[in-house]
């Protein structure tokens, strides 16, 4: 669904959150009342809105066969469809991702909600455990939070967001911790038991020492799996692939087999509907028009919709030092951007990572409010022949806008060339 | 409905829908095959 039902969850829950600053925005009314109903009628609302149309779409169009059922290979040109077999030239496979539940004793057992369920439980969970503390998990637990329900994450490596800027993904879980969500690193779930009462209760290893958490539900946010590879029977088409890395594909998207191709989350990188999009632009034009595109992913940019958000495109200021370069990183607090006062939004900041050398854009990150809105004034820069970020520094801003804050942390690059009043760069 | 394609499309979600509307454009002939929700998760 492109990941759009998370994200009605998203507008309501920051609705509750404004409602709740009445003192700060100048209103009086009474802590609101979460209806859970309601947000997920919402939710299926706008969600079946756009299935609707993209059904539609496939059944109008007259080139376009929707067949509804199992695919299975026979051969490298034959499928058979829940027993109705058919022939093709070619074939492109975007059979998508399924969560990946990791293997915990008693976790199947007990049960657990995913990203497929969790969304459409009758009533919130007074308090739940959150396994993962990637983008997922941490999309997750604000949104319940905020909805009322008592929310742990534990999340194995050593801090969230693992793929984020360090920088990012330390200011981020210090926000969320301060907002009251209970999140432990470095925490393994051994085993998980229900208690009599119905109470689920986990075992959990937390840099060597072993502690006990208690919820109503468990949600598993570890990440996501290529869906089922095996009743597709690919090794009849000759496609090569396997549980962990999905399809296996070439630069030009192309399988093992030479009739066939693989887009979006199967791939088992980037899965995002953005990236998947992309891909299958390319994936046509290779197998239609016999091109050999190769796909890029090195400005597939991503936004984590958390409050504030997380978003980034190119090289971190870690990458790109491990890449050997010599870096410089222009930064700026949002707190020092007008609008982000006028509004009430200024945790976070603008991360541009330049090359030293040779002045180029290498990447861009931003923790703050919209930041998702932001990011691309790095996605453009980053794909103009020289990647220099002039246009950023030299540009006539909107003042007051957040962007002011991508504005000066360009600047900031040369900061005896900062001016205060054209960044729109206020004092702390 | 036939049984003969240009392309066949495993998956009607974001991905799958994207590559059946661009091979469409193509004047491809295409069959999308979907076992569960069109547009995926």
């Amino acid at each position: 669904m492109g990941c759009i039902p998370t994200k009605t969850l998203v507008g309501s829950a920051k609705a509750i959150q404004i409602a709740q600053r009445g003192e700060e925005f100048g209103f009086r009314s009474p802590s609101p009342e979460v209806d859970w109903t309601r947000i997920r009628a919402r939710k299926d609302a706008i969600v079946a809105s756009i299935l609707l149309r993209k059904e539609q779409f496939l059944e109008k169009n007259p080139r376009i066969d929707l067949v509804r059922g199992t695919a299975r290979f026979l051969g490298p040109n034959r499928l058979s469809i829940d027993g109705r077999e058919i022939e093709t030239d070619k074939v492109i496979v975007a059979s998508g991702v399924a969560p990946f539940v990791p293997d915990i004793p008693g976790l199947t057992e007990v049960g657990f909600e995913t990203n497929e369920t969790v969304m459409d439980l009758e009533e919130l969970p007074g308090s739940m455990v959150i396994i993962g503390g990637g983008p997922e998990g941490m999309e997750f637990c604000q949104l319940f939070h905020r909805f009322g329900v008592k929310v742990t994450v534990l999340q194995r490596q050593d801090r969230i967001l693992p793929r984020e800027d360090e920088e990012m993904s330390r200011a981020l879980l210090e926000i969320l911790q301060e907002e009251g969500i209970d999140i432990r690193t470095s925490a393994s779930t051994m085993q998980v038991e229900r208690l009599p009462g119905g109470k689920l209760a986990l075992e959990v290893e937390i840099a060597g020492r072993s502690e006990r958490f208690e919820c109503d539900r468990i949600l598993v946010a570890a990440g996501r799996r290529p869906h089922n590879l095996a009743y597709m029977e690919l090794e009849a088409a000759g496609i090569e692939g396997d549980p962990q890395r999905g399809i296996h594909i070439g630069e030009a998207l192309q399988t093992s087999a030479p009739n066939a191709w693989a887009v979006g989350d199967v791939i088992g990188r980037m899965q995002m509907t953005h990236f998947a999009v992309y891909a299958a632009g390319i994936a046509v034009a290779n197998a239609l028009k016999g091109e050999a595109m190769a796909f890029d992913t090195t400005r597939v940019p991503g936004t984590v919709f958390t409050d504030p958000e997380v978003a980034s495109v190119g090289l971190t200021e870690k990458e790109a030092s491990a890449q050997g370069r010599s870096v410089k990183v222009g930064k700026q607090l949002m707190r020092k951007v007008g609008r982000a006062r006028a509004i009430g939004e200024t945790v976070g900041f603008v991360k541009i990572v330049v090359d030293e050398d040779t002045e180029k854009l290498l990447g861009m990150q931003i923790l703050s409010h919209a930041a998702g809105e932001l990011l691309p004034q790095g996605i453009l820069m980053l794909q103009t022949e020289d990647r220099s970020i002039a246009p950023l520094t030299d540009s006539i801003y909107v003042h007051p806008t957040l962007s002011e804050g991508v504005k000066a942390a360009a600047t900031n690059l040369k900061p005896l060339e900062a001016v205060s009043t054209s960044t729109g760069n206020l004092e702390d | 409905m036939e049984n003969h394609y240009d392309l066949a499309v495993i998956g009607a979600g974001m991905g799958g829908i994207e590559v059946a509307s661009r091979a469409a454009q193509m004047d491809a002939r295409v069959a999308i095959i979907e076992h569960g929700k069109v547009g995926g998760t």
